[in-house]
């Protein structure tokens, strides 16, 4: 939690938010409709939503890289549905979140969740064919029985900006 | 040859920023006679140097690169007329609107396309004629459309001014609706107090034709003297004889009953009624669509009973002077009036938005009402006498919450303020405080915008009252079981979610133009700005004016406006209108088509295309100047015998030439 | 009919009894099921989408290409895997973003052209199933019994980018129509429409905290309409919540469990197909315990 907010030579935080997929932040007036409705807010986080987008219109860079507000976002989708502004706050949330990233802050789940989606084309991979079995369910389809798609899904990441985090298996 | 003189404006740095106006001087000097530039053409030394240009036979022709013709065009042919020449023979190149302001971030291509404008202007300039004004006479009347404080106020100017007026208005009463209202800010003094005298001066002065119930049809013609045609609906009830004593609306059978608009919705009104106590004028009015048709008797038959004596329907026997005669075959389509005016001042008012439309406000409650209706509860008027009670279930809200900015400050919706919800959920939450100080009462907005004279004073003194505002826009509400809602909402002073639970929502909806006259609009001409209101002629310095000339704009019809700036809009447009009927003939421009009788085979295509009737083929083609536009669908003319006065095919084909080239 | 079933992460590899429940019920009703080969996570809110967004859309309409190749829309019976797809279809409106991905996915020789749609589960019962046919299929229908439903948010938000909708997503009908169909009582409760706390990573970040939704959820359904069943269409919220509602029993912040069962679960059931073949044994007990 920063206490004092000490505007010096501004940032322009909003083209970067914006590249990344938060284009509606510099809409954004604070009139707080979708904090009434967030999760995320309910929950009692430090920095939710319509803060942190204040902050990226000051262009205060550093609770923006450090606040882990974004990453408890629920992806309800419920502050776009009331948003006066068309905002899109979910799309900057998650802009957020790659902003943060790009700093090399990046959640542990979502480091793990990568990783598994590298190896087997899930975020969640267990081995249960018994138990499909008892159900009387075919073999999963997905790529993860599969080397030749695996490894589609393996290019897409490597030939994406995720590459240079160090976090995809060598 | 002509001698053509340029003059160039910098607009302060409004044009000069982006366009080189150095740049232009130097390439437009060898190709006209006179360049000059100035800071801002629209001044008076630079309307001087016009005027001495001209007045010194230096230029014939002038050509000015400034700002929209919109703007001040009049005012620069005032500096030809004043020297002598005809005032037509100038062409404005815009190169601000058109040019600098769309283009601030090109300067060199900016300059380029300031060029080919003004290359399109000089061409065009080349061409012209000296044209004269057209001269009219005018009739010394005008039509108001819309009774509500607006309308009336504008009515009682003109007609105290000695014009006479046509007061048109929908609904059976005029009144609007302020008559609707208990107290208005912010001297909380009576709505009605303020209304109900205006009604009655209205009513009695015997310049104003009062006409409700009404709707116009039609206008044609132009200032000075416009055709209207006004449609008087059906009542089915004599309105000379009627005295306005209401017997036949309590003998109305509960099946013919339905929402009450006076009451917005909550209350019921039935097939024959008045529209309220204050009525003005107090006549009934039939719904046929409500009516039951009692006794199996409709509309323009008779019935007759077995002993051969005539059925009476309850309304007929009721009424004590037979007003009501349900035999008698009525033309529904009621009667058309057919006069002549010398100017419209359109003002036809507000509505305000369906809750329905929210539906995260769980509209479809009926403990979820629109501010107009809660207007309803306070009035004495109204279904609760202004007691303050849920209409649900007739009893007192222990908590009741305000929602500012339903609709207004919202791209899905609306994206301007509505202005006036602020003061007056301040307002409503100030009586029900006064009314009933153990009600809980809370505002939420997104902030609270209060300004001016007395009104920030009104604000800060609710505050004091103890009325909770919270500042943060309402995300949803839910309906409890019990009936009670729980608003969600955000407190961005405590920079945290707050709920809320109250027994009674009041929405403050945005205010917008009805659909009805957004008709009217597209009947009349006029135009609806980007917002969905009226536009005026220029917000500053043409706020009245419509962007026809002779008609005019008061009101909420405009866009939102409390009641003090209703009535200041109303009267300056009835200034407005004295000032220009106060003459024995006006002057009118001449860009009208006219008719080459020598090639004219008198085919009649223009005469079927004009969509202002303007022209009638006898012979040869003939204009009728008053009723023409000017808009130049007949100047397709197969045989090339019509063009528009100052925009011939000649001198738009060298503006395009020129523009192309 | 025909859809391509995509079948997301966690529904076949942790809720298999779900899978087979969908499979059964879209069969019996005559709906073809048709698997995606090669499909992979959609990718998740917590995976991808959070780190990358050109990456994310590569592998969402990597995903969507294989539906489209079998000229078939998909349906899915997750709501996560609803949520992405959706989005990335709504973000891939966009030519430049289209451009960028097809650049991508053609080194496969696969192209995404934005034909094949993406519904719920819930939506080809409600919407595209012939109403009658299903309630003629319904030979054991539910008696006095109360449901409180719950939707779960990625269904009902944001409209924008949805091919079927709720006409009020703050008060929403289908499920509580397919469920009433079946029977059974699914009154409104005020916290219908809230989240159950799962979403992408709540409980990851704050566990303690996450469980607050499921109480603040629990606690109105309760006070306002005591169901005996909570039904659901998404997979996410059906585990949140039955594993918070046990912590929160053994923290002693409850004392009642209200069984949790995903809606083509109790279709099946209600349709006569055996429990044993919807349900884990421990569940199947209690499901119908609690509606006979």
């Amino acid at each position: 939690m920063k206490y004092v907010v000490r505007v010096e030579k501004k940032k322009n935080l909003v083209k970067v938010i914006s590249d990344l997929g938060g284009e509606g932040v510099s809409k954004c007036i604070q009139c707080g409709s979708c904090m009434s409705v967030c999760p995320v807010t309910l929950i009692g986080f430090d920095h939710p939503n319509k803060k942190l987008f204040k902050f990226v219109q000051m262009g205060e860079e550093e609770v923006l890289l450090s606040d882990p507000s974004p990453w408890a976002c629920v992806a309800c989708g419920r502050c776009i549905e009331v948003c006066t502004q068309d905002v899109n706050p979910f799309s900057v949330y998650f802009a957020l979140r790659r902003f943060q990233v790009k700093g090399f802050r990046i959640h542990p789940l979502a480091r793990e969740a990568v990783g598994s989606i590298y190896e087997s084309g899930h975020a969640i991979f267990v081995e249960n064919e018994v138990e499909r079995e008892k159900f009387g369910l075919p073999k999963v389809s997905s790529a993860a029985r599969s080397e030749k798609d695996l490894e589609e899904i393996r290019e897409i990441l490597k030939s994406s900006a995720i590459s240079d985090l160090g976090i995809l298996p060598r | 040859m002509v001698k053509i003189g340029l003059y160039i404006c910098h607009c302060g740095r409004n044009i000069a920023d982006v366009v080189d106006v150095k740049n232009l001087i130097e390439y437009f000097k060898d190709k006209v006679n006179v360049v000059r530039d100035h800071l801002f053409m629209c001044s008076e030394p630079a309307w001087e140097m016009i005027r001495s240009d001209v007045a010194s036979k230096l230029v014939d022709r002038v050509v000015i690169a400034a700002c929209s013709p919109q703007n001040h065009e009049k005012f620069f042919r005032s500096a030809l007329e004043t020297a002598g020449l005809s005032k037509y023979l100038l062409e404005i190149a815009n190169i601000r609107e058109q040019c600098s302001w769309v283009h601030g971030k090109n300067k060199e291509e900016a300059t380029e396309k300031a060029k080919r404008l003004i290359k399109a202007a000089i061409s065009k300039v080349k061409t012209l004629k000296p044209l004269e004004d057209l001269k009219f006479e005018v009739e010394r009347s005008v039509l108001v459309i819309g009774g509500g404080i607006a309308g009336m106020t504008a009515s009682l100017d003109l007609a105290k001014m000695g014009f006479k007026v046509y007061l048109v208005e929908k609904e059976p009463s005029i009144g609007g609706k302020l008559i609707k209202f208990d107290k208005i800010f912010p001297l909380n003094d009576c709505a009605s107090c303020v209304v109900s005298s205006l009604m009655a001066e209205v009513a009695n002065n015997p310049m104003i034709e009062l006409i409700t119930y009404a709707e116009v049809e039609e206008v044609n013609g132009s200032f000075g003297n416009f055709n209207v045609k006004v449609r008087k609906k059906q009542t089915y009830v004599d309105w000379e004889k009627c005295i306005g004593c209401g017997a036949c609306t309590t003998v109305c059978p509960p099946k013919a009953w339905k929402p009450n608009e006076f009451d917005e919705g909550l209350s019921k009104r039935a097939a024959m009624y008045i529209v309220s106590p204050q009525a003005v004028p107090k006549k009934a009015v039939h719904d046929p669509e409500l009516c039951v048709n009692c006794g199996k008797k409709k509309l323009g038959t008779r019935r007759f009973l077995r002993g051969g004596k005539e059925y009476l329907t309850p309304c007929e026997k009721a009424c004590p002077t037979k007003a009501i005669d349900r035999s008698k075959s009525w033309n529904p389509k009621g009667e058309i009036l057919n006069f002549n005016v010398g100017a419209i001042i359109v003002a036809t008012g507000y509505k305000v938005m369906e809750k329905e439309t929210f539906k995260e406000y769980a509209s479809h409650s009926p403990n979820v009402i629109t501010a107009l209706q809660f207007e309803r509860i306070l009035s004495p008027t109204g279904p609760t006498s202004g007691k303050i009670l849920r209409i649900s279930d007739g009893k007192k809200p222990k908590a009741i919450s305000f929602i500012s900015c339903v609709g207004s400050r919202d791209v899905r919706y609306h994206t301007y303020c509505s202005k006036v919800c602020c003061l007056y959920l301040l307002k409503q939450a100030r009586l029900v405080k006064e009314r009933e100080p153990d009600i809980d009462v809370y505002i939420h907005v997104i902030d609270v915008r209060a300004p001016g004279k007395d009104l920030e004073e009104y604000y800060i003194e609710a505050r004091r009252m103890g009325i909770g505002i919270i500042r943060g826009k309402v995300g949803g509400i839910e309906e409890l079981p019990n009936g009670r809602l729980r608003i969600l909402g955000f407190d961005a002073d405590l920079g945290m979610p707050i709920e809320v639970e109250v027994d009674l929502v009041v929405l403050a909806t945005a205010i917008e133009l009805p659909e009805d006259s957004r008709e009217l609009a597209r009947k009349i001409g006029l135009t609806v700005d980007p917002s969905g209101f009226l536009k005026e002629d220029h917000p500053k310095l043409r706020p009245v004016e419509s962007t026809l000339t002779g008609i005019f704009l008061a009101g909420c019809c405009q866009g939102p406006k409390d009641v003090s700036e209703t009535v200041a809009q109303a009267k300056a447009a009835a200034a407005s209108v004295a000032s220009l009927l106060n003459k024995e003939e006006i002057q009118v421009e001449p860009f009208i088509a006219k008719v080459n009788e020598e090639a004219c085979t008198a085919c009649g295509i223009c005469e079927n295309v004009c969509p202002f009737n303007a022209i009638k083929v006898k012979e040869v083609a003939i204009v009728d100047e008053r009723s023409c536009k000017g808009c130049g669908i007949c100047a397709s003319c197969p045989a090339k015998a019509i063009d528009i006065q100052g925009y011939s095919a000649e001198s738009i084909t060298a503006e395009i030439e020129a523009l192309v080239g | 009919m025909k859809f391509g079933f995509f079948l997301g992460c966690q529904i076949p590899f942790l809720k298999p009894e779900v899978e087979a429940s969908i499979r059964k019920v879209m069969s019996a009703l005559g709906v073809e099921l048709i698997d995606l080969e090669g499909y992979s996570c959609c990718p998740t809110w917590m995976s991808v989408p959070s780190l990358d967004l050109n990456a994310w859309l590569s592998i969402s309409a990597r995903n969507l290409a294989i539906a489209e190749n079998l000229g078939v829309d998909v349906v899915t019976g997750c709501n996560n895997c609803f949520s992405v797809l959706n989005h990335a279809r709504y973000l891939l409106k966009d030519e430049k973003r289209k451009f960028e991905v097809n650049r991508i996915l053609s080194k496969f020789g696969k192209f995404y052209r934005g034909t094949s749609k993406v519904y719920h589960v819930i939506h080809v019962l409600s919407d595209f199933v012939d109403k009658k046919e299903l309630k003629k299929k319904v030979v054991h229908p539910l008696k006095d019994l109360t449901v409180a439903i719950h939707p779960g948010c990625q269904l009902l938000w944001p409209t924008r980018i949805m091919d079927v909708k709720e006409e009020n997503p703050f008060y929403p009908e289908k499920l509580k129509n397919l469920v009433e169909m079946l029977g059974a009582k699914a009154p409104y409760y005020s916290r219908l429409d809230y989240c159950c706390g799962a979403g992408t990573s709540v409980a990851y970040i704050d566990y303690e905290k996450s469980s607050y939704f499921v109480l603040t959820k629990l606690e109105s359904m309760k006070e306002e309409i005591e169901p005996d069943l909570i039904v659901t269409p998404c997979s996410t919220c059906l585990i949140q919540i039955e594993e918070m509602q046990k912590k929160l029993k053994k923290d002693g912040k409850i004392n009642f469990e209200i069984p949790v069962v995903y809606y083509t679960q109790l279709l099946a059931i209600c349709m006569g197909i055996p429990a044993n073949e919807v349900f884990r044994e421990e569940s199947a007990k209690i499901i119908l315990e609690v509606i006979r």
